[in-house]
């Protein structure tokens, strides 16, 4: 079971490490959770060490608050599963939004790609917020020496 | 009704792919360990942001478990002072102190 948490206003965040191999990136993100979002993105203030020159395939998103336009990258995306003892391991093409005047202080999103393969209790007043991951791409043990096990 | 849990894995746990993965990683009880702590640290810095936005306004703010280390009017400036007292960047959760926040519709 992976654990997210609450933070001052409500919102539910979980936390990941996120690796762009092509890149050589490698980062903690604490995402936001938007069941909204069809895809997981990365924002500016999670990327100041990324390499823009890098980035290509350029797409446009819409959303409620308007467009913008992201980057397409192959991500492997860590979420730390305790009651497992292992991380559960995701390999997406994310975004990276191109940054603009007003997203450098947006948090980035866990989005549908990966929330649609886990089930989710989102439970405010018990401040209670759950992931139960139904399928992933791989895992990776902490305890249990080289290898993987089943799942 | 209680679904049983079982993860279904694409590539499977005894495979090359997942074995080349899981080397690529590194250690992973040291990615826990920097997992919780940036979690105490976002949690920390969310839980004092209304005092913070007092002391820094709309400056980023760089924060260890020792306290604010760093603070400066842009992203890049706030780093660079996180290097220049020799701190991991791995060791500080970074956040804008914004004054006037917008209300997020992603």
């Amino acid at each position: 079971m992976i654990r997210g948490w609450f933070d001052e206003r409500g919102l539910p965040f979980v936390t990941a490490e996120v690796v762009l191999a092509r890149l050589d990136f490698i980062q903690r993100i604490h995402f936001l959770v938007d069941t909204g979002a069809d895809r997981t993105a990365l924002h500016p203030g999670d990327c100041e060490e990324m390499s823009y020159t890098l980035l290509g395939n350029i797409s446009e998103s819409r959303g409620i608050g308007g467009s913008s336009r992201y980057y397409g990258e192959l991500a492997r995306i860590y979420f730390w599963d305790r009651e497992r003892s292992c991380f559960q391991g995701y390999e997406q093409v994310i975004g990276i939004a191109e940054p603009t005047e007003t997203n450098g202080w947006v948090p980035s999103l866990v989005g549908q790609d990966i929330i649609g393969l886990w089930r989710v209790v989102h439970d405010r007043p018990t401040n209670t917020l759950t992931f139960e991951p139904r399928r992933a791409d791989f895992r990776v043990p902490v305890r249990s020496g080289p290898g993987v096990s089943g799942g | 009704m209680e679904i049983e849990p079982i993860v279904k894995y694409k590539y499977a746990p005894d495979s090359e792919e997942a074995k080349r993965i899981i080397e690529e990683f590194g250690d992973p009880a040291e990615a826990v360990a920097r997992i919780e702590k940036s979690e105490r640290l976002f949690k920390r810095m969310d839980a004092e942001r209304k005092e913070l936005v007092k002391i820094y306004p709309d400056q980023w703010v760089a924060m260890s478990e020792d306290g604010i280390v760093a603070a400066a009017d842009t992203m890049d400036e706030m780093f660079r002072l996180v290097e220049e007292k020799g701190i991991p960047r791995d060791d500080v959760y970074h956040a804008y102190m914004d004054t006037n926040p917008q209300p997020w519709i992603l």
